[in-house]
């Protein structure tokens, strides 16, 4: 099994290929330092600028502030008085994104992009610091569910984000719980990805393993009673690694939902593990 | 299923023949006794092996020849084979048990399989303690070391003497005490200096390195992979249930691939472990090196002074022949 993690240090690699929404247009970038994070935003930002996206712009703290960060990058000050660049700060409701209304907060962005395209922009982007929606373990509860509905919701629609999470503020591993949620990550924010896929209900990639079976269950958890029952389709040809662990820590998940897991992917050794363990829930199917 | 008691674990029976002739009487022997008394016979021989013997028989009708690859593919599925048998000849028919003689040429097992293949042999004693089995279990005099032929001998109650017949051995030891005993199956390799050798190492870190000592040892990809699953069920072994440090140490050779895992605690305590079928039901424990026994049959436990250690291997080099012989 190869080590294939789709993770890169530019966000113009992550997002390039704006035609495949879906897979690359939900971004979880893990920053040490704010600054690094500007950067990222920025950059992320100014693609939207060169494709005619409408964009947002949010974090912490007093929106003056955010909009000076703006100003600092060329192609940024003219657009501030426009509607196609809004600044917010997430002190001023943001937070209802996380843990009271996830599904509210998704229905504002599908409507928000569609209003965007019917507007002329060619969809909408947004970059978010959401570092302090996350500080308490039932607000990370909170906003990783809604990270699973927003990747979802936005497979196939021109809808671009960009979710920063303060890394030395929240703790690597706390961190991990939301970035594990994205289809595309920073460097080392998570050793797998679980996102919703366009060719599949689900997508699963990177390493599954001792140091990360708890937080791989964790993410079920939190993502499978969103799922209906019944096959639930996972795309899983760029897993890296599955331990027997990983794979029971599925069975017993899907178990629990009254779902079962087809599990994409010609890895010969998950197909004997799955055999070996005598698995129900967890099918592999491929060319082992 | 209460397990009747006819025949005690005695009934596990070792022969080391010098030919293929000889090896032919014994089991040409073990079938017809069969069939005087009534005992249906399974026999687990190389299919040349097995064509000799059918034509040796007069009656074969109580006799059902099996895969012998399939039988001795690892341990762990030997031994639920073996269990499988039990099982369809004590539940099967509802008229209670009958005795089942099982006749099995040990595989060509070589290099640390030496090791696995005889706690086989003593876990059998154990867990197959009281069953209505009558084993014979042979091996080639050629090409084993006498000191694992010692072992082997232990781990067997009865002993096929010159003349053919099955006598008790007085060198036999219960599980408990052979387990205790046993000696530590190395690898010829690992006399060089090991080609990795990582403190501590994450698990992902891990494969990388044992995926590229395989890799470069020319194993096919499919055997590369099964290797490294192994690997990491044995540093995950250890890393949840052993002690700190862990040392992962690596040896390779042209077509071949070793690996030690090593932790400084006591072991497991259930010295049958990976051998015995391991439940996914409750905590999992047991079945890492479960899986690790099943794909990957050269594998060998052993606690020493400096811990706990589990030897891996893969591949068929020049290296592989040192430990237990080939059949002749």
């Amino acid at each position: 099994m190869s080590n294939d993690i789709p993770t890169d240090d530019s966000i113009a690699m992550a997002t390039a290929d704006s035609g495949r929404h879906g897979r690359w247009n939900h971004v979880c970038w893990v920053y040490a330092h704010p600054d690094e994070f500007r950067a990222q935003a920025l950059a992320f930002l100014r693609q939207g600028l060169a494709t005619d996206q409408r964009l947002e712009y949010h974090g912490s703290g007093c929106v003056e502030r955010l909009r000076h960060e703006l100003t600092q990058a060329p192609g940024f000050a003219e657009m501030l008085d426009c509607d196609a660049l809004t600044v917010g700060s997430i002190d001023d409701g943001y937070a209802s994104a996380g843990s009271r209304d996830s599904a509210g907060r998704v229905a504002v962005y599908t409507a928000a992009t569609r209003a965007a395209v019917a507007d002329g922009y060619t969809g909408l982007r947004v970059a978010v610091d959401a570092t302090e929606l996350v500080r308490t373990e039932s607000q990370r509860e909170g906003l990783a569910r809604y990270e699973h509905l927003i990747d979802r919701a936005i497979v196939g629609e021109p809808f671009f984000a960009l979710c920063g999470y303060d890394g030395a503020r929240l703790g690597i591993a706390a961190a991990a719980e939301l970035a594990c949620l994205h289809p595309r990550i920073s460097p080392q924010a998570a050793s797998f990805q679980w996102w919703a896929d366009s060719d599949a209900d689900m997508g699963l990639c990177g390493e599954i393993d001792v140091a990360s079976v708890e937080l791989f269950d964790l993410a079920l958890r939190r993502t499978l009673p969103s799922l209906p029952r019944g096959r639930v389709s996972v795309n899983a040809h760029d897993l890296g690694y599955i331990d027997h662990r990983g794979l029971l820590t599925l069975e017993r998940q899907a178990q629990r939902h009254d779902q079962w897991v087809v599990l994409h992917t010609d890895s010969p050794v998950v197909h004997r593990l799955a055999d070996l363990m005598d698995l129900h829930a967890v099918r592999p199917r491929g060319t082992p | 299923m209460s397990p009747p008691s006819p025949d005690p674990c005695d009934a596990h029976t070792v022969g080391f023949y010098d030919s293929i002739d000889q090896l032919l009487d014994w089991s040409v022997r073990f079938c017809e006794d069969g069939g005087r008394a009534g005992q249906p016979v399974l026999v687990a021989l190389p299919p040349h092996r097995a064509a000799m013997l059918h034509a040796a028989l007069e009656d074969a009708s109580h006799v059902r020849f099996v895969a012998h690859d399939q039988q001795f593919a690892n341990p762990p599925g030997a031994l639920q084979g073996l269990l499988d048998v039990v099982r369809r000849h004590t539940d099967g028919d509802g008229d209670g048990p009958s005795p089942v003689r099982v006749l099995g040429e040990m595989p060509p097992t070589v290099g640390l399989g030496g090791d696995s293949w005889l706690r086989y042999e003593a876990a059998t004693n154990q867990v197959l303690a009281n069953y209505p089995l009558r084993r014979l279990c042979l091996y080639p005099t050629q090409g084993i070391p006498p000191a694992l032929r010692t072992s082997l001998q232990r781990a067997h109650p009865m002993v096929v003497d010159v003349g053919g017949s099955l006598e008790g051995n007085p060198e036999y030891q219960d599980p408990a005490t052979f387990f205790a005993t046993k000696p530590v199956v190395r690898d010829p390799l690992e006399g060089q200096p090991p080609a990795i050798e990582v403190r501590d190492p994450s698990a992902s870190d891990a494969r990388q390195a044992v995926h590229a000592l395989a890799s470069d040892a020319g194993l096919a990809p499919s055997g590369v992979d099964a290797f490294v699953v192994a690997a990491n069920e044995a540093l995950t072994n250890a890393t949840i249930h052993g002690r700190a440090p862990v040392t992962v140490r690596g040896w390779r050779a042209s077509q071949r691939a070793v690996v030690a895992v090593n932790d400084t605690g006591h072991g497991p305590r259930d010295p049958l472990v990976g051998l015995r079928p391991a439940s996914t039901a409750g905590d999992g424990n047991g079945v890492g090196l479960w899986i690790a026994h099943q794909l990957c049959p050269e594998t060998a436990l052993s606690s020493s002074d400096d811990g706990f250690t589990v030897r891996l291997a893969a591949g068929n080099g020049d290296h592989a022949n040192a430990g237990m012989g080939r059949p002749t």
